[in-house]
């Protein structure tokens, strides 16, 4: 078993997905600590916190965002994640972003294309095939 | 007179007729007594009068005088439309030669009838058919001048017809392509074959006050005698670009209508999965108490699949129905809507009042009325806002003489202001509470709204939204009946009906 494990925050409005994909996180054994927001505008906030409190530690390494969300979309929140990086040197310590949705339209994900933090795009899928992909992304991490 | 002379007269195919200087008919071949009705003899020594219309009979015989005083050979009344009269007053169009000869030392004339009736009804027969066609039409001259046009040319183009004879075929060209539009006559007319003008190319006519549309031309060549004309059959095409422009914003929206239901569809479908897995996964673990929240979620999710599948048929239908128009019967819409979400105002503890003060009946497709209003108020009831001291929605409807106004006004937790532009969009949701919400129904009020003919509009901030409804009132209202009572629900406890 790999020995290290990894900080990760999920952002998605919906509630039954978000406990989907903690069960199958958990279940990994490669995760230590599982964030959750329900939207861009909340993922901010909880970052914003993280920083005022205790500098960079509890900050997760992985960022798994869905995209379509009331209040700030996920496209919005990348945005503004990565304006927020430039200014913020200790977020860089959010090593990448994983776009999860269920939009498989082409055009949303060409908008990741042209920046280096978004660094996979992936589209739910069954809890079985949506572990596989978290265990590829998470051991990927930390090798 | 020789005999010879006499026989080629009465033999030749033409109807001739020689006439003296007092008016008087001397020798007509039988040719002319057919074609005027008469029997053979009848008319030799009659005056020539009495082959002419009587309209012009006064006239005449000084016209021929006139014609002995200097006799050369000519047509007779150029540029006028002449016309012979028969034994039985009947008339007909002719075409007549005048020739002078000699004959035994005297002066005769001898002229030559040809009966036109056959060529100017053919004549007709073509303006006819250039009039009734339902296309613009106009010829021109092989040097681009127009000879003819229609009266949907004069419709189109906004010129009489006398503005347009004569002129150079240019004049309805926009000014931006007249310089070449002589070279492209050029072209038609060295290979005059009929075609479709300007292939490929977006084609526009200019009418008189300057303005464009867009056409499309048909040439055809026809030649007259040694003359090449064209005609142009020119159609206006601006009503079917616009429903090509209207066809495809449609399609469009289909398109986007059919990739985020499938999304929409797909993602619940996907929850449902997950935690079916999940609950076999409890069992086998022998977390039983797990396994039954996940399948009180499995619930959950499938009935918000289901309500999202009736808001799209809804909205399939919303396009399909048709419904007469008939008076909105408002207190009726209030009176119902209190009974289907009466308990959600109570739930929210919210207030909601009416005050219908437009005069006369709104004449409107009632259902769709009553479906825009439903959702209008009862967004308003869930986003109501928690933190304000007292919570409210109000309905108000007034009239003028030209336009019929409904407001929904709330003290909500208003629009977030960078979603002002999507409000009416399809699949927008403002707030992180209305994760069931599928984000349709704004989308719906407006195309509810569109249908009806009205205009919807809004203003939202902290304090608050308030949705303006406009529908044009096409006709006076006949009978005003003064404003109707202001009415009150007060807080729903006291007004809800009984359940």
């Amino acid at each position: 078993m790999v020995a290290k494990v990894v900080k990760v925050m999920f952002v998605d409005d919906d509630e039954h997905f978000l406990y989907l994909v903690r069960r199958v996180a958990n279940r990994t054994n490669l995760v230590s600590d599982i964030v959750e927001a329900i939207n861009g505008q909340d993922a901010i906030d909880q970052i914003e916190k993280m920083l005022d409190e205790d500098g960079d530690a509890q900050l997760p390494e992985i960022l798994f965002t869905d995209l379509n969300m009331p209040v700030m979309d996920g496209f919005a929140f990348i945005d503004t994640l990565i304006e927020r990086q430039s200014t913020e040197p200790r977020l860089q310590a959010i090593k990448k972003v994983v776009v999860l949705t269920s939009s498989s339209d082409p055009k949303d994900q060409a908008r990741f294309e042209q920046q280096s933090l978004v660094t996979e795009y992936l589209v739910k899928q069954a809890a079985s095939e949506m572990r596989k992909e978290l265990e590829r992304i998470l051991i990927e991490h930390t090798v | 007179m020789s005999t010879l002379f006499k026989q080629i007269f009465e033999n030749s195919p033409v109807a001739m007729i020689l006439v003296g200087p007092d008016s008087r008919i001397e020798l007509v071949n039988r040719d002319a007594e057919n074609l005027f009705g008469y029997d053979p003899g009848e008319l030799a020594g009659q005056p020539i009068e009495v082959l002419i219309p009587q309209s012009v009979r006064p006239n005449h015989p000084k016209l021929v005088q006139s014609y002995f005083d200097a006799p050369i050979p000519r047509q007779m009344g150029r540029g006028r439309d002449l016309f012979g009269t028969k034994k039985d007053g009947s008339q007909f169009p002719v075409e007549v030669g005048l020739n002078p000869i000699q004959a035994d030392g005297r002066t005769l004339v001898l002229s030559s009838i040809i009966d036109l009736t056959q060529r100017v009804a053919e004549r007709e027969r073509f303006s006819s058919a250039f009039e009734a066609a339902p296309n613009g039409m106009l010829m021109i001259n092989s040097q681009g001048t127009i000879v003819l046009t229609n009266q949907r040319i004069e419709q189109m183009f906004g010129y009489t017809k006398n503005e347009l004879a004569d002129q150079p075929i240019e004049t309805l060209v926009p000014e931006e392509f007249r310089a070449h539009h002589p070279g492209f006559i050029k072209n038609f007319i060295s290979d005059p074959k009929p075609r479709a003008m300007g292939i490929g190319r977006e084609l526009f006519g200019q009418r008189k006050d300057g303005s464009k549309f867009p056409v499309e031309i048909g040439l055809q060549p026809m030649k007259t005698n040694d003359e090449l004309f064209v005609i142009s059959s020119i159609v206006d095409i601006t009503h079917r670009r616009q429903s090509d422009i209207a066809l495809q914003e449609k399609t469009e929206e289909l398109k986007e209508f059919a990739y985020r239901t499938s999304h929409d569809l797909k993602t619940p479908l996907i929850t449902i999965a997950g935690l079916a897995e999940c609950v076999r996964e409890d069992i086998i673990d022998a977390q039983y108490d797990e396994a039954q929240e996940n399948t009180q979620k499995i619930n959950a999710v499938a009935s918000q699949l289901r309500s999202l599948v009736e808001m799209m048929l809804t909205l399939t239908k919303t396009d399909l129905q048709s419904e007469e128009a008939s008076a909105f019967d408002f207190q009726g819409f209030v009176d119902n809507f209190l009974i289907k979400y009466g308990h959600h105002i109570e739930e929210k503890n919210v207030r909601f009042e009416s005050a219908f003060s437009h005069s006369g009946d709104f004449i409107v497709q009632a259902a769709r009325l009553t479906q825009a209003l439903e959702n209008l108020i009862a967004n308003a009831v869930k986003y109501s806002d928690p933190d304000k001291a007292e919570r409210f929605v109000v309905m108000r409807s007034f009239s003028d003489l030209s336009d019929f106004f409904i407001h929904i006004q709330d003290n909500g937790l208003g629009i977030p202001e960078d979603q002002h532009d999507n409000v009416f969009g399809m699949f927008n949701r403002f707030h992180e509470t209305s994760v069931q919400g599928a984000g349709l129904g704004l989308y719906m009020v407006r195309r509810h709204v569109d249908k009806m003919g009205g205009a919807i509009s809004f203003s939202s901030g902290p304090e608050g939204t308030t949705f303006y409804l406009r529908f044009p009132l096409n006709r006076p209202i006949a009978t005003a009946s003064g404003p109707a009572a202001q009415r009150s629900q007060g807080t729903v406890d006291e007004a809800s009906p009984p359940r």
